[in-house]
């Protein structure tokens, strides 16, 4: 076992680890200001991934080859809008009419696995009536497999592109929270939501607004994976949902610098294990929920441990 | 008038008595992972339903179609509606022994004959008379890959299976004992998940122990990206799987050109039709959909006859009014099947363990997303 690959699975741990980060922040995000766990939030990120599969097909006539850089981007921008606009929705036609009602938290929490329910059956039947099969390909650009040698090691372009692009986005939205008056408002909303309508505040337009902005992150998140692992489905959202809902409850739940470590955490140690123990590879996905379980057990809060009643974010 | 209504009722009762419609419930995964392999199904069983609909006394045979989605919730679901709220005589399905092993208990208990026309774990059909299949089983399977790498000199072999799935861990031990038997090295056993999309800690250990042949007895959508990362990291060992990989298609669409060269053993090839009905089959098949039927449509078919085979024996006056007493007989039936001429050849059930006796495999190989028949192994 040599430095080479050593820093390869490290490599290839922030890679997938930077994805799930994506995710989270969006699972982070929303409970910061809802108080929800929004189950349905790694089918947005299957959403984002097959619209952009889909904005691809039309725009290369469903051939998929020679796609430019430009179609492949134009694609992309589609399925955040689009993705955006699902994530709205579901918050304007599901959550938003529960809240109004005074209901429970749990009430909302069973609708957002209801909505996840209807987003994996909704693309099941898209797939397959239109699609031709439940199972997709994923195409993009080949310049993002072209493979970079370092000494020993060989990176794809892309897992060098996902943690860099992973890293801006989280100062972007950290920019967003801080240094803007949306920012301004949603971390308001997170620290008290009934004072802040009182004050006159349009709170649909902030939750709605954090709706949109964890779902085009999903989105990002959703293509990236969708070009690391090129096969996509409309289940694929589920276990990779459950695991950046667990970067981000590692990271501390309602802080997104903590999503951001928790996703990298999981990624590495879903990389690394079976990396440097290859039998254990067929129980990879045991390690992550493990690794939750230990750090709850000394971080009852998360890595960014937060206390919830004093600070959001 | 009295007269007139005398008539009409009377044909009317008259038409009720004469032509009635008997229904058999096809549980097959139309969506989901698999969905692919149930649909090549259907179209199968339909084709063949639109030849043999009618029974001798002008009874019609309805199909009713529901969707388990590869999901044993779904299958049991599926299952129990067909038969308590449909009362169907006989349930055809579901396919993938996983799912059939879910309904096994209900199938016993509510005593349905039921045919699960390709699982192939044997447990599926053992210690139940109400569930038959039409197909070979894993034991053979297994055999018939392990004799094909032994015989040509591959000597050393790791095999990579999907602990979720029955028919993946019987297709495995299957292998490994045969191959063991023959002479055969077992470098390493590897697992996976249903659903998995990184098999990279597997490819690196396959890259290691440089074995000269690969056995992955898994599904076709795991199958598909196991094969690209496979050959990407530059292993070139032959690979060959079983019967749940039999979409080529799929694979060509996962894999892109990794998937050249995979073998598989299925268990029919359109090439080589074994009956005359099987000529006539494959000829309306591609006359109404323009391909050549799979594996699974000819199964499927092979499914359907079994049942409407039994349906024609037990359908007597007698049994029309007793809905248990008649699927008992088809149950029985269906297990005591004799030289039936199907489209996978002639169908002769053990009564006892519920299999077909003397079912050939062929092996096929991918040539750039296209199948190639390789070879034909008698029992």
């Amino acid at each position: 076992m040599d430095v080479g690959f050593v820093l390869q699975q490290i490599i290839n741990g922030f890679s997938l680890g930077s994805m799930y980060a994506l995710i989270a922040i969006g699972y982070t995000l929303v409970y910061g200001v809802l108080r929800l766990i929004n189950f349905a939030h790694g089918d947005i990120m299957m959403v984002g991934a097959f619209s952009a599969f889909i904005a691809l097909g039309f725009l290369t006539g469903w051939k998929f080859n020679h796609i430019s850089m430009f179609v492949f981007f134009t694609a992309v921008g589609i399925s955040i809008i689009v993705t955006s606009i699902v994530g709205i929705l579901t918050y304007v036609s599901a959550y938003k009419p529960l809240l109004d009602k005074g209901a429970p938290k749990i009430s909302l929490l069973i609708t957002a696995i209801g909505i996840s329910f209807f987003l994996e059956s909704l693309f099941n039947v898209i797939a397959n009536q239109y699609l031709g099969g439940t199972y997709q390909a994923f195409y993009f650009p080949k310049w993002f497999s072209t493979i970079i040698h370092v000494g020993s090691l060989t990176i794809p372009v892309l897992t060098i592109i996902v943690p860099i692009l992973t890293i801006l986005i989280l100062l972007g939205v950290l920019f967003i929270l801080y240094k803007t008056k949306v920012g301004i408002a949603i971390r308001a909303l997170a620290f008290d939501i009934y004072t802040v309508k009182l004050m006159g505040a349009n709170s649909n337009f902030i939750i709605g607004f954090v709706f949109a902005l964890g779902s085009a992150l999903a989105a990002i998140g959703g293509i990236a994976y969708s070009m690391a692992y090129p096969s996509i489905d409309p289940y694929m959202g589920m276990l990779v949902g459950l695991k950046a809902f667990a970067a981000a409850v590692v990271g501390g739940i309602g802080s997104v610098t903590g999503a951001v470590i928790g996703g990298f955490i999981l990624g590495f140690a879903e990389i690394a294990i079976p990396g440097f123990f290859p039998e254990l590879g067929g129980w990879k996905d045991a390690f992550a929920f493990i690794l939750l379980i230990f750090v709850l057990l000394f971080r009852p809060t998360g890595i960014m441990g937060i206390d919830f009643e004093r600070q959001r974010f | 008038m009295k007269k007139l209504v005398a008539l009409g009722l009377s044909a009317l009762v008259a038409s009720t008595l004469m032509a009635k419609d008997i229904k058999v419930g096809i549980l097959q995964p139309l969506t989901g992972p698999i969905a692919s392999f149930g649909q090549k199904t259907l179209d199968g069983i339909k084709l063949i339903h639109s030849k043999y609909n009618t029974l001798p006394n002008g009874d019609k045979i309805k199909l009713v179609v529901v969707d388990n989605q590869f999901d044993k919730i779904q299958t049991v679901n599926g299952y129990k509606r067909l038969v308590s709220d449909d009362n169907v005589v006989a349930v055809e399905g579901p396919l993938a022994s996983s799912m059939s092993l879910a309904v096994k208990r209900f199938a016993n208990d509510t005593k349905t004959p039921t045919v699960t026309q390709i699982a192939t774990n044997p447990r599926v059909t053992a210690g139940t008379k109400y569930i038959t299949r039409a197909c070979f089983t894993d034991p053979f399977q297994g055999k018939v890959a392990a004799t094909y790498a032994l015989k040509h000199g591959l000597k050393k072999a790791v095999v990579v299976f999907d602990m979720k799935q029955d028919y993946s861990v019987g297709l495995a031990k299957a292998f490994m004992k045969a191959y063991k038997k023959g002479g055969g090295k077992i470098e390493k056993v590897l697992f996976i998940n249903t659903g998995d999309k990184d098999f990279n800690a597997q490819v690196a250990q396959i890259k290691r122990l440089h074995p000269q042949f690969i056995y992955t007895p898994i599904y076709a959508p795991e199958e598909g990206l196991f094969l690209r990362q496979l050959r990407a990291a530059g292993v070139k060992a032959p690979v060959m799987g079983g019967d749940g990989i039999a979409d080529p298609a799929l694979l060509k669409k996962l894999a892109g050109s990794a998937a050249n060269g995979v073998m598989y053993t299925d268990h029919f090839d359109a090439i080589k039709p074994p009956t005359p009905l099987s000529a006539e089959f494959i000829k309306e098949f591609k006359a109404k959909y323009h391909r050549l039927p799979s594996a699974f449509a000819a199964t499927g078919a092979d499914g359907y006859l079994l049942i409407y085979n039994a349906i024609k024996k037990c359908d007597t006056p007698a049994n029309s009014n007793n809905l248990s007493q008649f699927k008992q007989c088809v149950a029985n039936a269906i297990r005591h099947t004799k030289h039936l001429e199907a489209v996978t050849g002639y169908l002769t059930i053990n009564p006892k363990t519920g299999n077909p006796i003397d079912k050939p495999a062929v092996i096929e190989k991918i040539v750039n997303g296209k199948t190639q028949f390789v070879e034909l192994v008698r029992p």
